[in-house]
């Protein structure tokens, strides 16, 4: 992403939608991932989302659930590949070239299976 | 195991005691409701009179009428009445058989106009004998 | 003339949708129990979800985000996550009761064995889901439903009682003294009006569909409006045809076929068949309603590629979704759960997962910097925030009168 301006990470990115450079639904920002330091200031490296990143999200019994239930990977898309930020978050490529179709694949390979899907 | 022998004993004992105890206010309320389903079984079979149902329709409708009479039946047959209301909760549980026996008949032959035609009434005097129960208890 | 022609085809789609399980089943037997009494309570229902739904397309139209999209957005994972949780399990158990309605309809017109009318009809629903195109589904199962006018037939023929109708819109206990399960009923109907798998349903529409707030807007508004509160008007006709044939005989009309009893001595056999197919099409469009509801919002909440208009394999985990769902549900039916006593666990459950759904709703629709220029104006706030305070009250009063009352049984 080329341009400068002010995000606010909570409001503007966090939990946002993400989509590919074709409009396709890739799951959601469940984390970002910072660095550097209060003092010197903080940069946004990634977008995390799945695995962790979201289970981390939860507390207590709905953590545990979530463990019990989600058990998808972590994938990390540098800021970089950030196209764009409005009500979703663009990316610049391909759900599969970022590692974010995986899910969506194996499904698809079980609803293949069915006539007229 | 002490705790599933435990829930065993209150299970056995409450599937003893399904019937519970008739009160007042329960007898009434059995009543209406053998009156709701008899009225129910009398206009079903006064439909058939008239040729205005479907078999398909009077068969499952007749059966689950008569389904809802005999376990209204069985569950009085094992219920305590209180004293003072012994009689009156064994003539509503053969007024309850009664009509679930009136309602099989008609689940059995859903096409039978003339056989539809003598329940109508059967299980209309059902009805207003059990009408006339609720209000006395 | 074809924005006309749209725009209607809308509203009468959403009349047709309006009556599922739930309204069949509390409306019919809150009229053979208590006549004209409860009316307010389904108009006051219709008055709150066109206001919700209205908000709702709106918000959608607006921000290009679906009811859930905004609940996790707005209110955090967490709370996101417990509103998931509540949602789904209510909206899992409206499926089942729907599915159910459908095969118990399905007895009554061919008088097969009921668990084998289970697996007809949740072949019917899914096979129409996957073959027919959306808008194909939508009409086929919203006209249908209109087949229910034949209660508003029936119950004119009657001869309603005018006067208590008019009476029955002022909430008060006319002669009776069961307040208990008079209030037991006045929640299933308000809560049977206000599910809140339609507001998902309807939002996801308004997404897909591209709705821009410069064209549809107003069609929205006019969809919730009529569509929604005309839709009540069935509700109304199945009470005034209960209160004026059931309730004069002592008839409890707890079943479908008991209700259908009613068009069929009114209007002969005709009668008798176009209640049951109009049930069979209203119960059987809110089974696809629930069951997408159930896959959008699980989609939605981890941001999967979702869509109704979109060829199965389009949207392969929300497809998967669905299936699962119906899959659950013809498994719970199959062990031989009475499907309307499960209606009435769906109905009153879902009052308590309502504030989690309407809340968020409502927060983002009055937020400014969401809206812009569309935000709430002092109409829209008055009554969203009088609509949240009644669905609050329902929601703490909703299960202890289900338990005092014994399932509305006294």
């Amino acid at each position: 992403m080329s341009e400068q301006r002010t995000l606010d990470l909570a409001l503007s990115i966090l939990d946002h939608q993400l989509t590919d450079d074709e409009g396709r639904r890739c799951g959601r920002v469940d984390d970002v991932e910072l660095a550097g330091d209060l003092e010197s200031g903080l940069t946004v490296e990634a977008i995390l989302t799945g695995g962790t990143a979201r289970r981390g999200r939860a507390r207590g019994g709905f953590r545990r659930l979530l463990r019990y239930l989600d058990h998808s990977a972590k994938v990390r898309v540098p800021w970089a590949e950030i196209r764009g930020i409005t009500h979703v978050v663009k990316l610049e490529h391909s759900a599969h070239e970022l590692r974010l179709a995986r899910h969506d694949d194996r499904a698809r390979r079980i609803i293949e299976g069915i006539p007229r899907s | 195991m002490t705790r599933a022998l435990a829930v065993l004993c209150l299970v056995s004992l409450l599937a003893a005691c399904r019937g519970g105890s008739v009160t007042p206010f329960r007898f009434q309320h059995d009543a209406e409701s053998l009156a709701s389903i008899s009225t129910d079984g009398s206009l079903l079979a006064h439909g058939i009179f008239k040729g205005e149902t479907t078999d398909a329709y009077a068969r499952i409708h007749a059966s689950e009428l008569g389904k809802e009479s005999g376990q209204l039946a069985a569950i009085l047959r094992s219920a305590h009445p209180r004293p003072g209301l012994r009689a009156k909760t064994a003539q509503l549980v053969a007024l309850a058989q009664r009509a679930s026996n009136l309602l099989g008949q008609i689940a059995e032959a859903p096409s039978d106009r003339s056989l539809a035609g003598r329940l109508t009434d059967a299980l209309e005097h059902i009805s207003s004998v059990a009408t006339k129960l609720s209000k006395s208890a | 003339m074809n924005k006309i022609v749209g725009v209607a085809l809308g509203v009468l789609a959403a009349i047709g949708g309006f009556v599922d399980i739930g309204d069949l089943v509390f409306s019919s037997e809150a009229g053979g129990k208590f006549g004209y009494q409860l009316i307010w309570a389904i108009v006051l229902g219709a008055i709150g979800i066109a206001v919700y739904a209205e908000m709702c397309g709106r918000v959608a139209t607006v921000t290009k985000r679906p009811v859930f999209d905004v609940i996790r957005e707005r209110m955090g994972f967490e709370f996101g996550l417990g509103t998931l949780i509540a949602s789904q399990l209510v909206n899992v158990m409206t499926l089942i009761a729907e599915v159910g309605g459908v095969a118990l309809v399905l007895q009554l017109l061919a008088g097969l064995d009921y668990r084998l009318l289970v697996v007809m009809a949740v072949l019917v629903l899914v096979i129409s889901i996957w073959l027919l195109p959306f808008e194909w589904i939508e009409r086929v199962y919203g006209f249908g439903g209109l087949l229910l006018i034949v209660f508003a037939v029936a119950a004119l023929h009657l001869g309603p009682d005018w006067h208590r109708m008019a009476n029955g819109l002022v909430p008060h206990p006319q002669g009776t003294t069961n307040y208990l399960v008079l209030a037991y009923f006045a929640v299933g109907l308000f809560a049977s009006s206000m599910m809140p798998y339609e507001v998902f349903f309807y939002s996801s529409g308004a997404v897909e569909e591209g709705w821009t707030p410069e064209s549809e807007l107003t069609l929205n508004k006019i969809t919730a409006i009529f569509g929604f509160g005309v839709g009540a008007f069935l509700s109304i006709s199945i009470i005034v045809m209960s209160a004026e044939y059931f309730l004069p005989q002592g008839i409890d009309p707890n079943t479908l076929g008991t209700a259908a009893l009613g068009p069929q001595a009114i209007l002969g056999e005709t009668g008798l068949l176009l209640a049951l197919l109009g049930m069979f099409f209203a119960v059987g469009g809110a089974a696809i309603d629930s069951s997408f509801a159930a896959a959008y919002n699980l989609a939605q909440f981890f941001g999967w590629d979702w869509g109704k208009y979109r060829r199965p394999r389009g949207a392969p985990r929300f497809t998967l979704t669905w299936i699962v769902v119906f899959g659950l549900a013809f498994l719970i039916l199959m062990t031989g759960v009475n499907p309307l006593y499960v209606t009435e666990f769906a109905v009153i459950f879902s009052v308590v997962a309502m504030p989690l759904t309407y809340l968020p709703l409502l927060l983002v629709a009055r937020d400014k910097g969401y809206m812009g220029q569309y935000a709430n104006g002092r109409l829209g706030n008055v009554l969203g925030w009088l609509y949240f305070g009644i669905i609050l009250l329902v929601a703490l009063s909703a299960v202890p009168l289900m338990t005092l009352t014994n399932l509305g049984q006294g």
